[in-house]
């Protein structure tokens, strides 16, 4: 589908407003972070002094991609993965043990946070972690972890990093590779990620390591937050047949071919997902880029639903972005997006780029092109006035 | 300015447009904006009598209202409001090419923000009756 070079770049340009507003907000963002590496800190010596050896949390999931969208209700918290890795043998513990272990230590925590006249979040059990909920903030799911000593076998890449987690029965062992899944999916808008990453470091004065590559609005990113709007709003009357965000995020990623765009990345991707799926003994297959022998769809073999409803949601998308494009006037491109993504974010994108513009009229920036009246970079300098009248 | 030159500014910014006089002292200026690419073109008319406050009107596609609001920044009969005349942003020695019409499309601009959000994103705005007109503008 071909759409004129200058649409796609201002429907890109909305995008990614659309985008920020999915974001989680930066204030947030440094709590979480602040949060999770002071837990970080005292769970690594606790965990020496009580086993004589290393230990770590790192994030995992959304909030490490940087792919994580904001709950549809204001209400709703957010959801921080987190892993606990733990330098033991898994000879040496049970997987109940291994939780048990955490809840004790999770309350020395919470003990140490209020002697400090620290916020104490509270402790919840899940089925195989344990949350810490910083109420009306984020919650923070805890999952325990050991060191694989068969990561060789299960990991195509990153096998260092290869970890063993609990499954929800807490029967057999999960082999499971964060880090590596994460190094996967920046390594495929690598070229990308880079020189927007050094050149938001260059904006902010910082050096390169200050900027964390889960915060750097990449078109791959971007495409990924709004795939996920996209999906809650579409599944909301359905939400048991949603394609799980893994599945979205991993056939993303690898139809991504380096747009620079983020509309341009939307559209390619749509169109790759559907390849992307394959097929083994009349399965369907979303292989783990980490794991090939894992399939993120394997539950799709018991629910078939679930498989014909992706298809069609893949369909919607493409149609309603497509659809965005033909729209002549903002006003109706807003009509067109907000009953897809939410009133609240399209409204609100659109009133930051609205501002954008003003932004650039004040700084002498914006320009009238010649034969058209087109708003931009060309033509005669809009000089500052004021608006008057009713 | 003479018309003649206003004229000259306006067919060299918009060859295609359609520009008529009223015996020397009026000019009528018809010609196409479109602010963005992914907006409507609008056909927009500017009357305009030498020393006097150029009349915009937009002639298509009618201009909107939002949930029966009114029309921001418009003076009665939909002529688009583009500045303050008291702060002297505009007067007879300025151009209608290189100044009232980028205003014009920014105006058009605005206006589909407002139908898409309710807020006019314009930052420098004011309203009669906010205080800050002691005499009307013309």
């Amino acid at each position: 589908m071909h759409v004129d070079q200058e649409k796609g770049t201002q429907l890109s340009n909305i995008l990614g407003y659309i985008g920020e507003e999915l974001d989680i907000p930066e204030d947030v963002y440094q709590e979480v972070r602040r949060k999770y590496m002071d837990l970080g800190d005292w769970l690594k010596e606790d965990h020496l002094e009580h086993n004589q050896s290393d230990a770590e949390i790192y994030p995992q999931g959304s909030l490490r991609l940087g792919t994580a969208v904001r709950p549809v209700k204001e209400e709703n918290e957010y959801d921080v993965d987190l892993v606990y890795r733990r330098d033991i043998q898994k000879e040496s513990t049970t997987q109940e043990e291994l939780k048990r272990d955490l809840e004790e230590q999770l309350k020395r925590y919470l003990r140490y946070l209020a002697d400090g006249g620290s916020e104490v979040p509270e402790l919840v059990p899940g089925r195989r972690c344990w949350t810490l909920d910083y109420k009306g903030q984020f919650h923070m799911d805890i999952l325990p972890a050991l060191p694989d000593d068969e990561a060789a076998e299960h990991n195509r890449r990153d096998a260092e990093d290869g970890i063993i987690i609990p499954d929800t029965e807490l029967r057999c062992w999960q082999h499971s590779n964060p880090k590596g899944y994460a190094n996967w999916f920046d390594n495929q808008q690598a070229v990308l990620l880079q020189e927007r990453r050094d050149a938001m470091a260059k904006a902010a004065n910082v050096d390169v390591e200050e900027i964390p590559r889960q915060r750097v609005p990449t078109p791959l990113r971007r495409a990924v937050q709004i795939l996920k709007c996209h999906r809650d709003m579409y599944y909301q009357g359905n939400p048991k047949d949603r394609p799980i965000s893994i599945i979205i995020t991993t056939l993303a990623a690898d139809a991504y071919r380096g747009e620079s765009d983020v509309f341009e990345a939307l559209m390619a991707i749509t169109a790759g997902m559907r390849d992307g799926i394959k097929t083994h003994n009349d399965e369907y297959w979303v292989p783990n880029p980490i794991n090939p022998k894992e399939n993120f769809a394997d539950k799709w073999r018991e629910e078939t639903q679930r498989a014909e409803r992706f298809f069609e949601w893949l369909q919607q998308v493409e149609t309603d972005f497509s659809s965005a494009t033909k729209q002549a006037g903002l006003h109706k491109i807003a009509d067109s997006l907000s009953p897809v993504l939410g009133v609240e974010i399209v409204g609100r994108a659109f009133k930051k780029y609205g501002s954008a513009m003003d932004k650039r009229q004040q700084d002498g920036q914006l320009r009238m092109a010649a034969k058209t009246g087109l708003l931009g970079t060309a033509g005669a300098t809009v000089k500052p006035n004021t608006w008057y009248g009713e | 300015m003479p018309l003649a030159v206003q004229s000259a500014g306006l067919k060299r910014v918009f060859p295609d447009a359609n520009i008529t006089f009223n015996k020397h002292i009026e000019l009528t200026w018809v010609g196409q904006l479109r602010p963005s690419p992914s907006s409507e073109g609008y056909t927009v008319k500017i009357a305009y009598r030498l020393g006097e406050r150029p009349v915009v009107t937009v002639l298509s596609p009618d201009l909107r209202s939002r949930n029966g609001e009114r029309l921001p920044h418009v003076f009665s009969g939909e002529k688009l409001c583009l500045y303050r005349a008291r702060y002297g942003e505009w007067n007879s020695s300025m151009s209608l090419a290189g100044i009232i019409i980028p205003w014009t499309s920014l105006w058009l601009f605005y206006y589909e923000v407002w139908l898409a959000t309710g807020e006019w994103c314009g930052s420098r705005q004011e309203h009669p009756g906010d205080g800050k007109d002691k005499e009307q503008d013309e």
